[in-house]
């Protein structure tokens, strides 16, 4: 196993599939001569050349419909955002363009790309650089949303994404670029559409995924000193999700709680609830809990970003109060 | 196509079934609506008709023998037909895919006559209090699952809400958190007779351990001098035809029953967010039959006259002993009386059967010292009841208040005709 | 290039013929709610496709386009029952019904849509031109708009692009004077909208849209010199749309005269004329082909109206590719 971070891991997955398969490019802002804005690419302009790894315009809208329109005549682009926050000017080529491509033409134009880049609050950035997209872009038919900060996950679900034929936006996280984690050797590949059990235990399931799932981590080695075992439930892949895996779980400890960043009203954690309370109804011994951001647009200040942001005591509260204590 | 018959589920708690008689041979003719076997509840033995006309190719649950509800009990058809296959084929369709004729558990042997268990609780009422409760999906499952009923069980929950927990209490186990209640050094086999569990006494069981693990039980003694009233019994005994002959406990019924329409909060249950006075007085008569305990049920007790209630307790306790009580003969008691007079006890303190809030526990009349106003020493027939009560409902002095009319109707009957 | 040989002028004429009578059909079928949605008709425009598209190299150089999209791949090569079947939705449409009017699609002939966002088009051609230029083909990608297109931010953001990087686009404006029902004198501050071409440095040209032989030599050349330089250009068509900007456009914003002053050129007209001028063909000719095409044109509504529609258990499928 090696020891490496969440940016060396997405690396060397694209460095991987870009060396396996020559129509793979990587397109976006900074990604060549600058080495990447996060370095995520760092090395890969050297190694690949000016076609293959892409210094864009400031042209969101722009090079991410270039990548569709490459995508439907047989090339497999990588586009980098730099922030998820940028792609909403790129939304109508995401949503009305790449999603809606294939079905429209009735399968003739699959499109297989792969729009990447970190979500979420990043620390003081600001309302403009904090928003988490993974609520909206799951609602869409016709993409896959994966979100994964763990770097053993992440190299391995980005290579599966690239070897997808459909749009894969692919979320990711500024703060977790330079965390590292234990990578398995060799060439791997984890699959579409599964789940990961981070941790196991009995009394609770947590389902949390991206950085929240070390926030999960520390809920649970502090409740575990109370006798409480948390079950910690990472999709990693939101859609399509595997709502199985949260069922089993919620079967055997009868309590739910979703640990999701972002604003509360249409979330993924809202869709989560719904369908363990329809599949779980009689397992079920509490009503299914939810913890996320306050309902405001960041704010720059320190201490008031802290507290919008799901917080370790709000996640307990929640847990304890599924379980009656 | 043969026709797979299976264990009916005649009643809201049954679990599983056991086939007491058969009343058809295999190889006879049978007809579809009509009786063809007794099937033995947790409850009561009842007839149930075949599903099909035919001939009764194969009994596959024999008499004494029980298995799970919904299991292939009997196959009917034509005389060549090949009832393996016909099971083989209905089970597979119900387990979408193939899977062996579920073997018969080993057969239990229950004890002969089976008899109804103790029971007051009517399945409809259960259904829509049960609604009124607040429980949580999981409790609801958990509790009909374990067949406990939930109008009994305390919730800890937000607004009273049960959990999981409250129901697991009852049934002895929090799944993983206590330790298992056979603890105990275990007997040597060789020394111990297995004696396995009749639906009746599994029922008993339960119900019972409900009882007193939800009810906070307290007891009062009062003694009654039962002299007056036996006398006037013997005289008036001389007078009246066979048909209207009563007993002494037919009496104490009479005037319990009276005694308890003037006080509703005695004749009353535990609901969990509120409390249900009844407006009617149904008095359980507990009988003992030799497998266990049944009260039958004489409805509306506080309106019958003593011979009637001499002629239905008669009645019910006749078929209690054949076995043949329906549901609706022992569900929907407001009050129980127990009385073990005949065996020869003073006194004795009975289980309160759930919901009902209180039960009365009659001894035997046994001649008895006792001092009169002068001092000197004379012998009285006197009697011990003792009133079982549910302290959620029922407080000492409440209990006490009834008990002293009670003495009063009991000492001085026509004291009943201006009060009763 | 040398000029047209005979059996050209008739296949041009033809095509446009059938442009036309398809077209007008369709704005029949939809006024009798044969079908619904949107219908945007190519009607007076016909030039522009029949002129372009044989320039290129069917089925090899690529074509992308707005939502006013019937005409274009039949010229290209598909069967009007093809077109018409996507118009009823059924499933042996182009798109298998999923599309409809304003979403043709060919992979076999390359005819990339039907795209029903303004300018949405314009960023996927520079991305046909970016994989001409990866994998060093010798080919090139028309990217039909209309002239208000070139108001979306999108389109800046492909010029440009085309333009640093060298993609063998062709940028076509379709200019038909109207942004739906806005003159595009009252929305973009140029008068020769091609000039948009200078904030790019990239090369530009007007072609004439209303003469389809003008038309066809023009872009042929262009098309030509774009191959060999793998330099974009931005191209205004120059034409007229005889009917509204789709069916339910009342046309208030223009005048009759107007309408009527250009239906004076008509394509189909200047080219008759030119043909019996040359003798290449007679009134019986055209007479002829005039009830080949409406057969052409009835065969494709009886096509459409009896195919099968979509079953319903398939209704996810082609959301994900395999």
């Amino acid at each position: 196993m090696a020891i490496i971070s969440l940016r060396e891991a997405l690396r060397q997955a694209m460095t991987e599939e870009m060396e396996r398969e020559p129509t793979v490019f990587l397109m976006g802002e900074e990604v060549g001569e600058y080495n990447g804005a996060y370095k995520v690419s760092k090395g890969m302009l050297q190694q690949f050349g000016p076609m293959r790894v892409v210094d864009s315009p400031i042209s969101e809208a722009g090079f991410c419909g270039l990548g569709v329109g490459a995508a439907m005549v047989g090339m497999r682009p990588i586009i980098e955002m730099m922030t998820w926050n940028f792609a909403v000017q790129a939304f109508d080529q995401i949503i009305n363009h790449a999603a809606k491509m294939c079905y429209m033409s009735g399968g003739q134009f699959p499109i297989p790309m792969v729009i990447r880049g970190p979500h979420g609050a990043a620390h003081m950035l600001s309302a403009q650089h904090s928003q988490c997209f993974d609520h909206m872009l799951v609602n869409v038919p016709g993409m896959i949303v994966i979100s994964t900060v763990i770097p053993a996950d992440a190299k391995g679900l980005m290579k599966s994404a690239i070897r997808n034929n459909n749009p894969v936006c692919f979320l990711e996280s500024e703060m977790m670029y330079g965390k590292e984690g234990e990578v398995p050797e060799g060439e791997y590949l984890i699959p579409i559409g599964v789940g990961d059990i981070k941790r196991k235990g009995d009394h609770v399931t947590l389902v949390a995924w991206n950085k929240m799932v070390y926030l999960a981590f520390e809920v649970a080695d502090e409740l575990a000193q109370e006798g409480i075992e948390v079950e910690i439930i990472d999709p990693r892949t939101l859609q399509p999700l595997d709502e199985n895996m949260i069922f089993e779980s919620v079967r055997k400890t009868h309590r739910l709680v979703v640990l999701e960043e972002g604003w509360g009203i249409s979330t993924i954690g809202n869709y989560i609830v719904d369908r363990t309370v329809t599949e779980c109804f009689d397992d079920l011994d509490a009503p299914p809990a939810r913890v996320h951001n306050h309902f405001v647009p960041m704010p720059y200040n320190e201490t008031l970003e802290n507290e919008v942001l799901p917080t370790k005591e709000r996640t307990i509260e929640a847990i304890k109060k599924v379980l009656y204590r | 196509m043969a026709t797979v018959m299976e264990m009916p589920k005649l009643s809201d708690t049954m679990k599983e079934g056991a086939v007491a008689r058969w009343l058809k041979k295999e190889g006879e003719k049978v007809t579809a609506g009509l009786p063809v076997v007794e099937i033995e509840t947790d409850k009561a033995t009842m007839e149930f008709e075949s599903p099909a006309s035919g001939t009764l190719i194969k009994i596959i649950i024999g008499d004494k023998q029980t298995c799970d509800l919904n299991a292939p009990i009997a196959v009917i058809g034509k005389p060549e037909e090949n009832w393996q296959e016909a099971v083989d084929k209905y089970l597979s369709k119900k387990k979408g895919g193939a899977s062996a004729a579920k073997a018969a558990p080993a057969a239990t042997p229950t004890a002969a006559p089976a008899a109804a268990a103790a029971s007051a609780s009517a399945s409809a009422s259960v259904t829509s209090s049960v609604d009124r409760l607040r429980a949580s999906p999981l409790a609801k499952r958990v509790a009909a699952d374990k067949g406990i009923d939930l109008r009994t069980v305390q919730g800890s929950g937000p607004n009273g809400r049960i959990i999981v927990k409250d129901v697991e209490i009852l049934s002895g186990g929090v799944a993983g958190a206590l330790p298992s209640v056979s603890s105990f050094s275990s007997v040597p086999a060789a020394e111990m007779e297995k004696v396995s569990l009749s639906m009746m006494r599994k029922t008993i069981a339960r119900r019972l351990v409900e009882s007193t693990s939800t009810a906070p039980h307290f007891y009062l003694t009062i003694s009654l001098n039962m002299g007056p009233l036996l006398a006037w019994r013997k005289a008036t005994l001389a007078k009246i035809s066979e048909t209207e002959k009563f007993s002494v406990n037919d009496l104490i019924v009479f005037l319990v029953s009276r005694a308890l329409r003037k006080y509703p909060n005695i004749n009353s249950s535990w609901q969990g967010d509120y409390i249900a006075q009844y407006n009617s007085v149904h008095m359980g008569v507990a009988v003992a039959l030799p497998a266990g305990l049944v009260t039958p049920v004489v409805r509306h007790s506080d309106k019958l006259s003593l011979v009637q209630i001499a002629q239905k307790n008669r009645e019910l306790i006749k078929l209690a002993r054949d076995g043949k009580l329906q549901p609706d003969d022992y569900s929907g008691g407001t009050f129980t009386i127990s009385n073990l007079g005949m065996s020869g006890i003073e006194d004795f303190t009975a289980i309160i059967n759930p919901p009902q809030a209180a039960i009365l526990a009659v001894g035997s009349t046994v001649s008895t010292p006792v001092v009169d106003e002068n001092g000197d020493i004379a012998a009285e027939q006197r009697m011990k009841v003792t009133l079982s009560c549910d302290h959620r409902v029922i407080d000492g002095a409440q209990g006490a208040e009834f008990l002293k009319t009670l003495k009063t109707f009991v000492e001085d009957p026509m004291a009943c005709l201006f009060m009763g | 290039m040398p000029a047209p040989t005979n059996a050209q002028l008739v296949e041009f004429y033809k095509d446009m013929l059938l442009a036309r009578r398809f077209e007008e059909r369709c704005g029949q079928l939809y006024v009798q709610q044969k079908f619904s949605g949107f219908c945007h008709l190519y009607i007076g425009q016909e030039a522009v496709s029949t002129g372009s598209l044989n320039a290129i190299r069917k089925g090899q150089d690529y074509v992308i386009s707005g939502y006013r999209d019937h005409v274009q791949p039949i010229t290209l090569g598909m069967s009007a029952r093809e077109v018409m079947a996507e118009m009823f939705g059924k499933v042996t449409g182009c798109a298998s019904g999923r599309g409809g009017s304003m979403h043709m699609f060919s992979s076999k002939l390359r005819y990339l849509g039907g795209h029903g966002i303004v300018g949405g088009q314009v960023p996927l051609a520079a991305g046909v031109g970016w994989k001409i230029k990866s994998m060093k083909e010798d080919l090139v990608v028309l990217c039909f708009m209309g002239d208000a297109a070139i108001n979306q931010g999108q389109f800046h953001e492909a010029l440009n692009m085309a333009a640093i990087w060298d993609l063998p686009c062709v940028f076509i404006i379709e200019n038909n004077l109207y942004g739906m029902g806005t003159a595009i004198s009252r929305t973009c501050s140029l008068e020769v909208l091609a000039d948009r071409a200078k904030g790019y440095n990239m090369r530009q040209a007007v072609v004439d849209g209303r003469n389809v032989l003008n038309t066809y030599s023009q872009m042929h050349d262009i098309i030509e010199e774009t191959r060999k330089t793998s330099k974009p250009i931005l191209i205004e068509m120059q034409t007229y749309r005889f009917r509204g900007h789709s069916m339910s456009d009342p046309q208030s914003y223009r005048s009759k005269d107007e309408v009527e002053r250009e239906r004076q050129q008509d394509c189909l007209q200047t080219l008759r004329d030119h043909m019996v001028a040359k003798k290449v063909a007679t009134d019986d000719d055209f007479d002829k082909w005039e009830e080949e095409i409406s057969e052409l044109v009835e065969d494709s509504v009886t096509f459409a109206e009896d195919s099968p529609e979509p079953e319903l258990h398939t209704l996810y499928e082609h959301v994900l590719a395999p």
